[in-house]
């Protein structure tokens, strides 16, 4: 397979790609810092028990001072998925949409390149870049874990870490989709993380209402922390799930892209 | 001669808003051919279904004689294009595009990219995004031409090039030509491209309605010609029936004179009197090209 235009579009956002590897190397580090304090105050379990149902669905419903907890409510729950997806659900919207606002795709299209081509490559820069940040954050995470002494596996935190990128290239995908349907960047945007709020909060809710419990497990979200990676490693049908739908997301890219006019 | 673009009864439409309808028309090898009309006419929707952007409502294209939808891969190994409304990647240097565009035609090096650069005086080391408006059509033409493409598909090519280059692109364009390429030339103004074009096709309102020769336009060309006499009785009734002679107006000494096609006889008559100057202005194409346009929207 051919990756110039991978390449390149790894190339014009290095700087970008670098100052999120930075950010979240320090967010990480300022995170692990408090972890020996916390450790040390088992008032805060206390407090997260008497905390209501439902406000125990968004802070984690974990003890803080466990490694697992700890990690999971303060890095695994929230800011990790998060920033995780705002990178990726970013590419993954540019990817077409951009190339078209920006004027460019007449241009990149001119040459003998497939569209399918386009699709694929400028998604599997996506994942690379998705790769690098999960990268830096399992190293961060391995290496501030020694340094704070805390007590977590390798293979938890490589599990947790790749749950969260698949859950954002899956929802990347998505992006993708709709910047190749709809050549418009703000939409795809829109829509994707439209789709991973509603995923997070059925993920959060649905365990407190009996009526919704049933569809806890429709969510991506699920599919990334419900098995509980950082206690128990990896979850292959989770992860499975994860891929399949980034998979179906990607083709229906193509083919959306393939039969429809590039914008002027 | 074969042909290098056909379209037959390409039709594209936007919704219900018409690009263009039943489109016929054929390009051959080793011609120049100027695509003209007003903006919005359809000049950019014909060239963007050749090269496969855009999917016509009906009717089909080839190129090459290969089909454009199913065969657009192989098409745009051998097509030039210079995008109408030209946008580069801004953060990359001439010489980086160009080498990213020839690793996508997968060409040796960046093909005639270096020679043609010096020749139009383009730096191809500059960032793109600190070039000028003419500077970055060159790195357009350079890199619709670095490939030496049998077809070179140019929308509005000479927007932003000064004099001297548009110069010397015209000379490129007439060698291209002589080597036996295609080239289509769109553009707005006819006076832009009629030194280089064989023929022109005239597009208007999505449809293609003159296709000529430009010598035979020419020919229909109407030019205004001064004359002043030394003496301020020449009668204009000697020029009024001369062949091509249009219109005749006296003022004293000078005599104005609007003539279609060859002004032989007329220069013959007046050497008859004595001539102080002879003044002539450029024959309007763009005037001919017009009576087009009035004939149409007259019968419209």
């Amino acid at each position: 397979m051919q990756l110039d235009i991978c390449f390149r579009n790894l190339r014009d956002k290095r700087r970008a790609l670098i100052g999120w590897c930075i950010g979240l190397a320090v967010l990480t580090l300022f995170t692990m810092a408090f972890w020996p304090t916390i450790k040390g105050t088992p008032q805060y379990d206390r407090l997260l028990r008497r905390l209501p149902d439902t406000l125990k669905a968004f802070v984690g419903n974990q003890p803080l001072t466990t490694p697992q907890g700890y990690l999971q409510t303060e890095l695994f729950l929230y800011l990790v998925p998060l920033l995780f997806m705002i990178y990726a659900i970013g590419r993954g919207a540019d990817a077409i949409a951009g190339e078209e606002e920006r004027k460019t795709m007449d241009l990149l299209l001119s040459t003998p390149v497939s569209r399918r081509r386009v699709v694929l490559e400028k998604y599997t820069a996506t994942v690379l870049g998705m790769g690098l940040l999960a990268l830096v954050l399992v190293v961060t995470l391995y290496v501030t874990a020694a340094l704070f002494n805390m007590n977590i596996g390798l293979a938890e935190l490589v599990a947790a870490t790749i749950g969260a990128a698949l859950l954002s290239l899956a929802f990347a995908a998505v992006a993708l989709a709709v910047s190749s349907s709809a050549a418009k960047r703000g939409l795809a945007i829109a829509t994707a993380s439209a789709l991973a709020t509603a995923a997070f909060f059925l993920n959060s809710l649905a365990p407190l209402a009996d009526s919704l419990k049933a569809f806890q497990k429709f969510s991506p979200f699920y599919w990334y922390l419900g098995h509980s990676p950082l206690t128990n490693g990896f979850d292959f049908k989770g992860l499975a799930l994860l891929v399949a739908v980034a998979a179906v997301m990607v083709a229906t890219a193509v083919a959306r892209f393939e039969r429809r006019d590039v914008s002027v | 001669m074969d042909a290098a673009i056909k379209t037959t009864k390409l039709t594209k439409f936007y919704g219900n808003t018409r690009g263009i309808e039943d489109l016929d028309l054929e390009i051959l090898k080793g011609e120049v051919f100027g695509y003209l009309g007003p903006n919005g006419a359809g000049k950019s929707t014909t060239i963007r279904s050749l090269l496969d952007l855009i999917r016509p409502t009906s009717g089909h294209a080839e190129v090459l004689g290969m089909d454009t939808r199913r065969d657009s891969l192989a098409i745009r190994r051998r097509v030039g294009y210079l995008p109408g409304e030209l946008v580069l990647y801004e953060t990359l240097t001439g010489r980086e595009l160009l080498e990213y565009l020839a690793r996508l035609r997968a060409i040796e090096g960046v093909g005639a990219g270096h020679e043609l650069a010096e020749r139009l005086g383009l730096d191809l080391n500059r960032p793109i995004r600190s070039l000028s408006k003419g500077n970055k059509q060159k790195v357009g033409v350079v890199q619709a031409f670095m490939h030496s493409p049998d077809v070179l598909v140019l929308d509005e090519p000479t927007s932003g090039l000064d004099p001297l280059v548009q110069h010397e692109f015209h000379q490129l364009i007439a060698e291209t030509a002589e080597h036996g390429s295609a080239l289509l030339l769109s553009s707005h103004v006819l006076s832009e491209i009629e030194h280089v074009t064989h023929r022109v096709g005239i597009v208007r309102r999505g449809h293609l309605v003159a296709v000529e020769d430009i010598d035979a336009l020419k020919a229909k060309a109407v030019s205004r010609i001064d004359i002043t006499f030394a003496r301020d009785d020449v009668p204009a009734d000697a020029f009024n029936h001369l062949p091509g002679v249009r219109e005749v107006a006296e003022h004293g000494q000078l005599l104005t004179v609007t003539v279609e096609g060859p002004v032989d006889a007329l220069v013959k008559a007046a050497a008859r009197f004595e001539v102080v100057t002879i003044k002539t202005h450029e024959p309007d194409l763009e005037e001919v090209f017009l009576s087009y346009y009035k004939d149409d929207s007259d019968a419209a």
